[in-house]
């Protein structure tokens, strides 16, 4: 039933997407697509025409749609976000690249200060893996927090070329086992090496000297055994630190390299801001 | 100066006795006959006495009977020699130079062992004893037992390196009892966490807790040997006070013995250190319920009770590596091994270097495969 509304959503959605492509009037016109749907009203005008001729640039060079859509619809919350952009971008002709629909969109969501970037497309999913989306994510976000919403996402269209432009030479910014993660993990492992090095040696030099002076003397405590004759506490005060969480968007992707693709054909990661 | 001292012989064929753990019992290397403490005891008890009377008399007539020009001898003894003492065997008549405080030893010259009454005399007398249990053979099988799985042992050590010397010895200890009363204050937090909204918010309460309590100790041995490492003879510990004997020096044949070089009060900072340590420790476990928990205040009262002067079994070993001693102790009546022991220098790095290889090489890859 839930996926049915947000379903039905979607489709209202795509026809309002349909109609702001004639709303944007001479800009929308002076391009064959439109790549950026600002619902939210976010953007100035400058600031979506830039956005919006940069995102039709790198759609264009590397056949691989790159899509912008804001929202302050109450009904996107963190809670259907991943839906709501899968359908909006499934069910209208609006995104996507080519018959195969390739492309990477970021949906926001300025009512509940949410987002969610999914890929779609085998080039789409080859070029935006789960680490280049965490990595994307990473830049973005903090604008975000801010209400820095063009400097946002103009991270995320300068990420977008440079993760496209690295699948095009064959090497979609992904987790590799390259000499600088090894020498780190190495580096790592030589620092715990030498801490077990010197816990084990110490122990087994400490088993060469037996010979100690006793400091204790707990064998000796008579039959009758301890009388505790008085116990008792006494609240003094107390303090309160207070720290702030981590914003933590471990929702969708992982760490271990490539693509996690859903039965949808969807990749994904989202998050708050 | 020479003084008497007594061998115990075989009441049979006159042969050395000595004490043997294993049997509880006097035996006599010559006849092989085995006779009970208290036979021995009975049967020696006027002779002690007798011997130990003489102590001055004997003395004075073999002074007078030594009359050596004495003008080209140096006049002033060395601190050393003037804690020596000499005696006569009596079975070989040789005479046996030991230090003031032996009270056992066995001569040199035909190795009967022999007896010192005059040194357990009156305030000297020990209260307790604790019989050997274990023998020399026991001693050197421990010591090779030792040897096993010390990884930095150099190899030459265990397989090229003799005993010295292994000697058991009854070793002077205090035997002290007290009751420890404690006043103790400790600064105790507890710690809780919860989440509100963006924040983690960490409460940390601070409490000052009241602990106040008596412990009563029993036999908390101090070695009062001037010869005996301290370490050593605290190492050795614990003693099976079960088998405490009221003392007779029918125990003594057979093992070197010595009266106590430090007295009861000298000792007495060292035990007290360590009833006062564990009873905050007490007082401290006693507390639960705290992430933490420091001592602010204490005051400790110790009811010092009796002391009981005991003699305790020990083995003493010596050996030498690269021109060396190292130095070995063993519970006599336990077993309980404890020494020393060189650390060869290649050993140390070849496992130093090989876990910090290998942890280095496991984990860096495995680092890698899951990064």
């Amino acid at each position: 039933m839930k996926k049915k509304i947000i379903r039905l959503s979607s489709a209202i959605i795509a026809f309002t997407l349909i109609f702001s492509v004639f709303a944007v009037g001479a800009s929308a016109q002076t391009y064959e697509r439109q790549y950026v749907y600002d619902q939210a009203q976010i953007l100035s005008y400058p600031q979506f025409t830039e956005l919006n001729t940069q995102a039709a640039e790198i759609s264009d060079e590397y056949k691989c749609a790159v899509h912008i859509v804001t929202t302050d619809d109450p009904s996107v919350t963190y809670d259907n976000i991943q839906y709501y952009a899968e359908d909006m971008y499934l069910y209208s002709d609006a995104f996507g690249y080519g018959p195969g629909k390739d492309g990477v969109m970021l949906v926001l969501s300025v009512y509940d200060r949410c987002y969610w970037l999914l890929a779609y497309g085998d080039n789409g999913n080859y070029a935006f893996t789960d680490y280049g989306k965490e990595w994307m994510s990473g830049n973005f976000v903090d604008d975000f927090s801010s209400d820095e919403w063009y400097g946002g996402l103009e991270d995320y269209i300068t990420d977008c070329e440079y993760i496209l432009s690295e699948a095009a030479a064959g090497k979609p910014v992904d987790i590799y086992y390259s000499e600088d993660t090894g020498a780190e993990a190495y580096i790592i492992a030589f620092f715990i090496g030498l801490i077990v090095a010197i816990v084990v040696c110490l122990v087994f030099r400490a088993q060469m000297r037996t010979a100690k002076t006793a400091v204790r003397a707990g064998e000796y405590i008579a039959s009758q055994g301890v009388q505790m004759q008085q116990r008792h506490s006494r609240f003094l005060y107390s303090t309160v630190t207070r720290t702030k969480i981590q914003q933590n968007s471990g929702n969708g992707g992982g760490s271990r390299g490539g693509t996690t693709v859903n039965s949808r054909g969807f990749s994904g990661r989202g998050g708050r801001f | 100066m020479a003084v008497q001292i007594t061998n115990y012989q075989c009441p049979a064929c006159t042969g050395p006795l000595h004490f043997t753990g294993e049997s509880g019992m006097l035996e006599c290397d010559y006849c092989s006959g085995k006779f009970s403490v208290e036979e021995i005891e009975k049967y020696y008890a006027a002779k002690n006495e007798k011997a130990a009377d003489n102590f001055e008399k004997e003395e004075h007539i073999h002074t007078e009977e030594t009359q050596w020009d004495m003008s080209d001898k140096s006049s002033q003894w060395s601190d050393e020699e003037q804690t020596l003492k000499s005696y006569i065997c009596p079975s070989c008549a040789a005479e046996l130079v030991c230090d003031e405080n032996t009270a056992a030893t066995s001569c040199p010259y035909c190795g009967n062992p022999s007896v010192i009454p005059g040194q357990f005399k009156g305030d000297l007398k020990p209260d307790y004893v604790i019989p050997f249990k274990l023998s020399h053979e026991d001693a050197k099988a421990e010591l090779k037992k030792f040897y096993k799985g010390k990884k930095f042992l150099p190899d030459e050590f265990a397989t090229e390196n003799k005993i010295d010397k292994l000697q058991g010895v009854y070793v002077p200890f205090w035997l002290y009892n007290c009751d420890v009363q404690a006043d103790t204050t400790f600064d105790g937090v507890i710690v809780t966490s919860h989440r509100e909204g963006q924040y983690n918010v960490t409460t940390t309460a601070h409490y000052d807790i009241y602990r106040k309590g008596i412990v009563p100790f029993e036999n908390v041995p101090v070695d009062a040997s001037k010869n005996m490492p301290d370490e050593y003879m605290d190492a050795v510990e614990p003693f099976d006070y079960s088998q405490l004997k009221p003392f007779s020096m029918s125990y003594l044949p057979g093992y070197l013995a010595e009266r106590y070089g430090e007295t009861a009060e000298e000792c007495v900072e060292r035990v007290e250190t360590r009833v006062e340590n564990t009873t905050i420790d007490i007082m401290r476990s006693d507390i639960v319920g705290y992430a933490g928990c420091t001592l602010k205040n204490k005051y400790i009262n110790i009811r010092r009770g009796k002391v009981h002067y005991a003699l305790l079994p020990v083995y003493m070993m010596t050996t030498r590596y690269n021109g060396q001693e190292y130095r070995f102790a063993m519970n006599g009546q336990t077993g309980k091994f404890i020494g020393n022991l060189p650390v060869s220098r290649k050993k140390f790095w070849t496992y130093f270097l090989g876990i910090l290889g290998s942890v280095t090489a496991v984990l860096g890859t495995a680092m890698m495969l899951i990064l």
